[in-house]
């Protein structure tokens, strides 16, 4: 699926705006860019939200729930931001009906072993993305609602049934942990 | 590491910080070059985050999402400009025989989710009201059934010009390409307005009026350039 | 050197790096000229003669036809039928072009008796006309039009440039998809449209005005004459309008996000989203359309210098 071609540089948030627009009074075309331009990023969001199991069918619902929710996006926001509140929301959800802290991550003998490692073996750089995965569930959770999906620790606090000082404390430790992981 | 500085290092960087602790930091920065290295690794890691944009999942995905909402009616505000429109394209929109049998591109006018095979009957139609001509009309449903002739003459204007690239120079297809942004921008909007407020007669003209933009600038690109030689 | 050329003769001019030359014409013959790329600079002068300087490759000639109505001027790789691929700073090409042998940028002066009609077309060029011509007929791909005190109908299209025509008398059709379009000092009918700019119609002397911009402002100080039509219409941009303090006019105005302003006398209502509210001016005689889908109305009063007559 090929970009819009302009005679200008446009920002992907420039994009955005226009393929909303567009894809608000029908244009097929202009979803699927937003689709694309987003879904690899979502696709991370839910996958360190919820595990591995199902992210397929949550981007899914993700999705069609844009779709229809799309005219009711006013621009006051950026789309990308709007976007994530939204995922979030169905991902969360998501999680809460599937139950129990084990199931939370799908059983899957990967993600358990990750969760249960914990902390990569001292000195051992893996890329960022892994590193992600590799920490303690409520750090992970943390730094991905507050670094990838712009909440604010106080909203973070209410979602995750923690303190707002909790969530600081958290996002530093994630951050610090990860550092190590950075390129160069 | 558990340091008093470093602690307060993310906090600092999101801005967090009360202003007298935020001035203590930055004195402390000052002098401390091992702060001043974790602190821009935080920002690093929070950049990432930002910056992050993961892989793609299997088209199945896409494949599913597509289907999903194809013929969906759960628009809210548009739905009825889209009823319309599905009520009446059967009878005006123009799918020569040739073209029925192949993908048919969903023209910005042409409404939503065309995408795929052309499945409306190929009764004989209209349509070539000359587009050149402004049309001023007393009704705003006139106007949709104008616009839809505008749409079908475009969506095959569309289909002739960019399929076959290579028979027009590409400088006029590039600047076509362009420009077809503003005015599809222009049509977006003009419909999402008509859709709010369907009886108004200057929103429907307005809305016809651009997508006589839109099919004047498809023709224009078939003659831009040079006088004949 | 003066040097007559009979009717329907083929000259190629050989000179290596430029061309000079310079031809009797008779009235009534207009001048073709066509290009790929280079300027084309054209001048009047009173004499019934016409004067072409080139600048071009060594590989190039200046082939200049004459029949009874037009002197057709084409650089010599203009006629023939080949494919050809070409990049220049800002632009990738791959043509196929019928016509054109191998990419011709010729930078063109040319002198031309006063009143003689001209025909220009080019793909990258910028036409620049300064002079008493007659009719003007230009179509560019990519380049910018100048025309100063053309006499007689201007009809000018350029893909992508800005279109600017001053002190003119006659008829204009000016249209671009993605340039401003600048009139000032012009008397007739014009029509203006730009797809991506602003279209300013300054000292506008005419009983028909119709401009159109997509993504742009519009700009009419002018006349309104009795009977007149006046149209303008964007979607997205300010509409500013400067008429006579006396003018006589029924005006309709319509926007759907925008407001209204005037310096004349009426009472605007407070909404006038979506739908046309008309206004009476003096006795109503000539009829103005404004619409801005996206933009500001504004009507105010020009007081032309009596100069500007």
């Amino acid at each position: 699926m090929r970009e819009l071609e302009t005679d200008v540089e446009l920002t992907p948030a420039e994009r955005d705006v226009i393929d909303v627009e567009l894809a608000v009074s029908g244009d097929a075309q202009a979803f699927e860019r937003l689709y694309r331009r987003h879904v690899g990023r979502i696709g991370g969001l839910a996958r360190w939200l919820m595990g591995q199991e199902d992210v397929e069918d949550v981007l899914q619902e993700i999705f069609i729930r844009v779709w229809e929710k799309l005219h009711t996006f006013k621009g006051q926001s950026a789309f990308k931001t709007w976007l994530h509140r939204l995922a979030t929301n169905v991902i969360l959800r998501r999680r809460s009906e599937r139950g129990t802290h084990e199931e939370r991550y799908g059983g899957s003998e990967y993600d358990m072993a990750r969760a249960q490692t914990g902390r990569a073996t001292p000195g051992l750089k893996v890329d960022l993305e892994a590193a992600v995965g590799q920490l303690p569930e409520k750090a992970r959770e943390v730094f991905v609602l507050h670094d990838m999906a712009g909440y604010k620790h106080e909203e973070i606090a209410t979602m995750l049934a923690i303190s707002p000082g909790t969530s600081r404390s958290q996002l530093h430790h994630a951050r610090m942990a990860l550092r190590q992981h950075l390129d160069g | 590491m558990s340091d008093s500085w470093t602690d307060r290092l993310s906090a600092y960087l999101d801005d967090e910080l009360s202003l007298a602790d935020r001035r203590a930091v930055d004195e402390h920065l000052a002098q401390c070059e091992e702060c001043r290295a974790v602190l821009s690794q935080l920002a690093g890691v929070r950049d990432w985050a930002e910056e992050y944009e993961g892989e793609p999942p299997r088209e199945a995905v896409w494949n599913a999402i597509s289907s999903a909402v194809r013929g969906d009616a759960r628009h809210g505000d548009i739905v009825s400009l889209q009823e319309v429109r599905r009520r009446r394209s059967r009878m005006w929109r123009v799918i020569p025989a040739a073209l029925a049998a192949t993908l048919v591109l969903a023209a910005v006018g042409a409404g939503s989710w065309t995408v795929g095979r052309a499945t409306a009957p190929t009764r004989e139609i209209l349509v070539t009201a000359n587009p050149m001509r402004l049309i001023t009309t007393t009704s705003p449903g006139r106007s949709l059934l104008v616009a839809e002739r505008y749409g079908a003459a475009i969506a095959q204007m569309e289909q002739a010009l960019f399929a076959n690239g290579d028979q027009l120079d590409t400088a006029t297809v590039r600047i076509l390409r362009q420009k077809l942004i503003v005015i599809d921008r222009a049509i977006a909007e003009a419909r999402q307005a008509l859709a709010d407020d369907p009886g108004s007669a200057y929103l429907a003209d307005h809305f016809t009026n651009m997508m006589r933009r839109k099919l004047a600038l498809l023709r224009n690109a078939a003659s831009a350039g040079v006088t004949s030689s | 050197m003066l040097l007559h050329i009979a009717a329907g003769a083929l000259v190629a001019m050989s000179a290596p790096q430029d061309t000079d030359t310079t031809f009797a014409v008779t009235p009534g013959q207009r001048l073709n000229v066509a290009t790929f790329g280079g300027e084309i600079l054209i001048r009047t002068w009173e004499l019934d003669q016409v004067r072409i300087e080139a600048d071009h490759s060594s590989r190039e000639q200046i082939v200049i036809t004459q029949t009874a109505s037009e002197v057709r001027v084409r650089p010599s790789s203009w006629n023939s039928d080949f494919e050809f691929s070409m990049e220049g700073e800002e632009f990738d090409v791959s043509m196929n072009f019928r016509g054109a042998r191998a990419p011709a940028m010729v930078d063109y002066e040319i002198i031309v008796p006063e009143g003689m009609a001209l025909e220009i077309g080019g793909l990258f060029s910028d036409v620049e006309i300064e002079g008493a011509v007659g009719e003007v007929t230009i179509r560019v791909l990519e380049g910018e039009v100048d025309i100063l005190g053309a006499r007689g109908p201007v009809s000018a299209r350029t893909g992508e440039g800005d279109v600017t025509v001053e002190d003119v008398v006659g008829p204009l059709r000016l249209s671009t998809i993605g340039g401003e379009i600048s009139v000032t000092n012009a008397t007739g009918e014009i029509t203006a449209e730009s797809t991506e700019g602003d279209i300013d119609l300054e000292e506008i002397r005419s009983s028909r005005v119709e401009a159109e911009s997509v993504d742009g402002e519009i700009w009419y100080q002018g006349t309104i004459e009795a009977q007149g039509f006046y149209r303008f219409v964007t979607h997205d941009g300010d509409v500013d309008l400067e008429l006579p303090a006396n003018a006589s006019a029924r005006i309709s105005v319509a926007t759907w996000d925008g407001d209204l302003s005037t310096d004349f006398d009426i009472e605007v209502p407070d909404e006038i989203r979506g739908r046309r509210f008309s206004f009476t001016l003096g006795s109503g005689s000539a009829q103005i359309e404004i619409e801005a889908f996206d933009g500001d109305i504004s009507v105010g009063v020009w007081e032309p210098d009596e100069e500007d007559y």
